[in-house]
């Protein structure tokens, strides 16, 4: 479903991305792991068109329906004057639908994330966690078949992380292919098919009972496992 | 009485009141979106080059709009495209484009032969000298952004809010903001008139400021704006017939009072609720 071909980037001469070439197939969960600066959002906005290349290739399906979810939004989104419902909403932008299937998707939404009482409420008076559910429930209410994920669960609480991963399981077993950026290898790794470390290049790409084998990968993963326990 | 009811009456009251009402409906629908974009600041720059393509008209004694609205229209998409490679550097541009046009304006002014051309008029806006033809294209351009605004509404929330997300969703991005880049250098065109260059950026960012003190969600914002720069052109228009003060100038005093109104009343309201 992804395919990215030896896929460089480079800005005023210093390479930010070299010869990354990996797969992802239909129905796979993958999670791409890997320091700051490794170049992890550079892949996702490659993916998603929002930056051009200087070499190489990048397939996405034709039956591709993306659902997109950003990093946490900036304090700017906490004075802006929309309702919840609004925000959920604009995730089917472009979209033909009745008005009826848009209000039925959205209130099985805001059930599935607790927000049904936030439904006409001004985004500003949310917490960051219920910020981020909004903007959970505004990608998933297009039904994508597609999920980009970058850091999604940063302003999340743990129960709130669990079941948000929990949620990935389950669409997972439904046959939605996920890649999820994070830093949280140690709570996802078993629950993903693959695991793709990058730092500038893929320096690894298998299961995640092979990753945490690798000797030289061993400190990354304690490194993010304390700081997952000190959020 | 029955004076200031004849004087409402004369015809030249009746057009600018009409062309009062075309461009604060234009102002406030484009303001929310530039108001939320980080962009309005835009206004007080298209203004600054409205003040040389106003010069550079006089100069070549051209009395149809199009060279300003050409000059307008090309700095306004120059000052969008800016923007698009960093915010910071956008604001830049602003600034640059609008020092650069009104110091250009101000050297063609030292040549232009009409003794009888009142540029103050120009600053400050004179809404009761606008012509029949100012007010058919004050109602087109408003007519022209309430279509745009209620075709594109989903569209223009979405990129509005979450400009990657838009993107990612196949909103035709860079073609929406061109549109509103150029209606928005059109409508500042026919608003300069009524308030003048130096006061039209009020007419896009009090209304929606304004709205937000006490709006949830961005319908009700994008509506109220629109009311709320109604009322206090109105408010303003009445107000600068019966004290004689300068039209434009009593808008913008209107709607600094009116946000403040409600500020203060959203103030208390809030700690009356606690």
């Amino acid at each position: 479903m992804i395919k990215f071909n030896n896929v460089q980037f480079t800005v005023d001469s210093q390479t930010i991305l070299k010869d990354v070439n990996f797969e992802i197939n239909q129905g796979e969960f993958v999670a791409l792991v890997g320091s700051n600066g490794a170049g992890k959002s550079t892949i996702i906005k490659a993916l998603l068109g929002l930056k051009n290349m200087s070499h190489g290739t990048i397939h996405i399906g034709d039956q591709a329906r993306i659902g997109y979810l950003s990093q946490y939004l900036t304090f700017q989104h906490r004075s802006f004057p929309a309702s919840v419902k609004e925000v959920i909403e604009s995730g089917l932008v472009g979209e033909r639908i009745s008005d009826k299937e848009k209000s039925s998707r959205l209130n099985e939404l805001l059930s599935q994330f607790e927000l049904v009482s936030y439904k006409h409420q001004k985004i500003g008076v949310l917490s960051g966690g219920q910020l981020q559910r909004v903007l959970i429930c505004r990608m998933l209410i297009s039904n994508p078949n597609l999920l980009i994920l970058d850091e999604p669960t940063s302003s999340l609480d743990p129960s709130m992380r669990e079941r948000f991963y929990e949620l990935l399981q389950s669409k997972h077993k439904q046959g939605m292919t996920i890649l999820l950026v994070t830093h949280d290898v140690a709570s996802i790794g078993e629950k993903v098919d693959r695991i793709i470390y990058l730092d500038q290049t893929i320096l690894f790409d298998g299961t995640f009972k092979v990753f945490c084998e690798m000797e030289s990968l061993t400190p990354f993963i304690h490194i993010h496992e304390r700081d997952h326990h000190h959020e | 009485m029955n004076d200031l009811l004849n004087l409402f009456m004369m015809p030249f009251v009746i057009r600018s009141l009409l062309a009062g009402i075309a461009v604060s409906i234009s102002m406030s629908l484009l303001g929310t979106f530039l108001v939320l974009k980080r962009f309005s600041l835009i206004g007080d720059g298209l203004a600054h080059v409205s003040f040389f393509a106003i010069a550079l008209s006089l100069l070549l004694n051209e009395t149809t709009p199009w060279i300003s609205m050409i000059i307008l229209s090309t700095a306004s998409i120059i000052i969008m495209k800016f923007n698009e490679s960093g915010r910071a550097f956008g604001d830049a541009a602003i600034g640059m484009i609008g020092a650069i046009s009104i110091a250009l304006g101000t050297i063609l002014v030292q040549y232009i032969s009409n003794q009888y051309v009142n540029l103050e008029n120009y600053l400050f806006g004179e809404i009761f000298l606008v012509r029949e033809s100012d007010v058919w294209f004050a109602w087109m351009i408003a007519i022209t952004i309430i279509i745009f605004t209620i075709v594109l509404y989903q569209p223009l929330f979405a990129l509005t809010f979450e400009e990657d997300f838009a993107k990612v969703k196949k909103v035709p991005v860079q073609a929406i903001q061109y549109g509103l880049a150029i209606i928005t250098a059109l409508a500042i065109f026919v608003g300069i008139r009524v308030v003048g260059t130096l006061l039209i950026s009020s007419l896009i960012i009090f209304p929606t400021v304004t709205a937000m003190q006490w709006n949830k969600s961005f319908k009700g914002t994008l509506i109220s704006s629109v009311f709320i720069s109604l009322t206090n052109i109105l408010i303003g228009f009445v107000l600068s017939i019966l004290l004689a003060w300068p039209a434009g100038s009593t808008m913008v005093v209107v709607s600094g009072a009116t946000l403040l109104l409600v500020y203060v009343f959203q103030g208390v309201k809030r700690r009356l609720q606690k």
